[in-house]
């Protein structure tokens, strides 16, 4: 292989195609009222990825979720996280852009099943902790869609709110249970 | 004659070998390059302009607006081309932005649609690709987190 005129491990393996169909499908985008549910029912089958900075992510960050600066996206390192199998990557950012920078580079590489939070953490934000209803009349499924945020509110809240130690100690817990499921160790 | 023998695999083998490289090079249907490259692009910006920028540019570009249908942008650019992001890699398109010799700059309303679109581009080894950048930084956070002081886990999760 060394004889080939690129290195075949580092580019993109599926085909360009197959990756534009991919991008231009709506199922790549989960809300973030999905997202906040899979926090309260504590879904496992999902891996939310942070690509923003270290410092923003240690400011705040959705719960539960894993940081991978999107500078060091390409480092083999993330591999591990990126590529196992069962389990739905779920990218955000602020915004989309980085997100999508992310999905596309991780989908090509033909790691797993991605998908980017829309709107990223500024949806969040506006959506899950700054919602409010407003009404004299609640229908059941307004009920439970507050319900829903409140109680993602409230974990997000008590989750950022913690000390730096125990925050980092929380953070190293996932990455070791990640590193355990991929069958190595830390 | 084994000598022979073991020579016709070595060439067998050294044929298939060209054979490999050949169609991986002349292949357009894969992706060639490095997508840390493109992760660097990206992180430092070096792969968009902003609107004063591109105005302020002496040589010729050729603007490409990706959106289409219920997502029409309703940014209007003079001169640019509408290729809908479905159809970015349609035999057609492709030859436009092979055959271009300007610097293309990709446009869409929506921040992730252009960027899906640039990384595939890039990826495929097309140089002097540019996203416009929006006016607004769309990765800056408009908001603060006013951490709880008082909040306490109600599960040791931990």
């Amino acid at each position: 292989m060394a004889f080939l005129p690129f290195n075949t491990t580092r580019s993109f393996r599926l085909k360009p195609d197959e990756l534009l169909s991919k991008s231009v499908s709506d199922d790549i985008y989960i809300s973030v009222d999905q997202v906040a549910r899979f926090i309260n029912n504590e879904d496992t089958t999902f891996q939310l990825i942070d690509v923003r900075d270290a410092g923003q992510f240690k400011a705040c960050n959705i719960p539960g979720s894993i940081n991978i600066p999107f500078n060091d996206f390409s480092d083999p390192k993330w591999e591990i996280y990126l590529n196992q199998k069962g389990l739905k990557n779920i990218y955000y950012g602020n915004g989309e852009q980085t997100a999508s920078y992310a999905w596309t580079i991780s989908t090509g590489l033909n790691y797993g099943n991605n998908f980017i939070m829309t709107g990223g953490l500024n949806e969040w934000y506006k959506t899950i902790m700054l919602s409010q209803f407003e009404g004299e009349n609640i229908t059941p499924r307004e009920n439970a869609l507050f319900e829903n945020r409140f109680n993602a509110r409230k974990t997000f809240t008590q989750i950022n709110s913690l000390p730096d130690s125990l925050k980092t100690h929380y953070f190293n817990a996932k990455h070791l249970q990640a590193a355990k499921l991929d069958g190595g160790c830390e | 004659m084994k000598q022979l023998k073991n020579l016709q695999y070595i060439f067998v083998f050294l044929i298939i070998l060209l054979v490999l490289v050949l169609v991986r090079s002349f292949n357009p249907n894969l992706f060639k390059q490095d997508p840390g490259k493109a992760v660097d692009a990206a992180q430092n910006n070096s792969n968009s302009i902003t609107l004063a920028q591109l105005k302020a540019l002496r040589t010729k570009y050729l603007v490409i607006n990706l959106g289409n249908g219920d997502k029409f942008d309703s940014i209007k650019m003079k001169n640019s081309l509408n290729i809908p992001i479905e159809n970015l890699l349609d035999k057609a398109n492709l030859t436009i932005f092979k055959e271009s010799k300007d610097e293309i700059i990709l446009y869409s309303s929506d921040e992730s649609t252009t960027a899906k679109a640039w990384v595939i581009l890039n990826q495929l080894g097309f140089k002097k690709l540019f996203i416009l950048a929006p006016e607004e930084n769309p990765e800056a956070f408009i908001y603060i987190f006013q951490p709880d002081t008082t909040a306490r886990l109600e599960n040791d999760s931990i």
